[in-house]
């Protein structure tokens, strides 16, 4: 498996389980009609994926240390380009549905369905840069 | 469904042979891309760019339509 690879499952499967978290404690917050989001719990989701990233990635360097980690060649540009312009259809998609929100839910409904957008935008991401890996284009 | 393969064949795997079992590696890196990025190509997945595929066929110091053939659509 190719470094780049392995960069893009730490990536999606930390963006995974960190917003899968977010949104449990969101969907409880809704239960119990309080606001969420924003502010303490968005920061602290974003360095949580940070910092695990950062500890995957050195973890990986260190069990593969034989991997190639030149710059990205024509092919792996390639699927990185396909991967975040399928993203950026995801995102738009999300902030459409987002901005329509305004009419039936609260701010704090509205801003926590961007930062879903968000997170679904980048694990399409992910998932679509390891699936051009996998498939080998 | 997956996108169809490439119509753009290639005979690195035979040039590679008869230079001496070149290998994948040896090949990337003479070109300037990853070992994957080889066998993508080689396995038709991928068409390489005309400044790599020229870089391959300099590599085994033959024509680019030596190394590469297109199969016109029926």
């Amino acid at each position: 498996m190719a470094f780049r690879e392995k960069q893009a499952w730490i990536s999606m499967l930390t963006t995974l389980v960190v917003y899968a978290v977010y949104f449990f404690f969101f969907g409880r917050a809704l239960r119990h009609g309080e606001q969420f989001g924003m502010g303490g719990p968005v920061t602290l989701a974003i360095v949580a994926i940070v910092v695990l990233q950062i500890v995957l990635n050195i973890g990986a360097a260190i069990l593969w240390p034989h991997d190639q980690r030149g710059p990205m060649d024509e092919r792996e540009t390639e699927i990185h380009r396909r991967a975040t312009a399928g993203s950026f259809y995801a995102l738009t998609a999300g902030a459409v549905i987002a901005a329509g929100s305004v009419y039936f839910v609260d701010k704090w409904f509205m801003a926590n369905l961007i930062v879903g957008a968000l997170a679904v935008a980048q694990v399409g991401q992910y998932g679509a840069v390891i699936g051009g890996y996998r498939r080998g284009f | 469904m997956g996108r169809p393969p490439t119509r753009v064949t290639n005979r690195i795997r035979v040039l590679r042979f008869e230079q001496g079992e070149m290998t994948q590696q040896q090949l990337a890196d003479a070109v300037g891309v990853t070992r994957q990025t080889i066998i993508a190509i080689e396995q038709g997945k991928y068409s390489p760019t005309l400044e790599a595929a020229f870089r391959i066929a300099q590599v085994f110091k033959a024509p680019l339509e030596a190394v590469f053939q297109y199969e016109a659509a029926e």
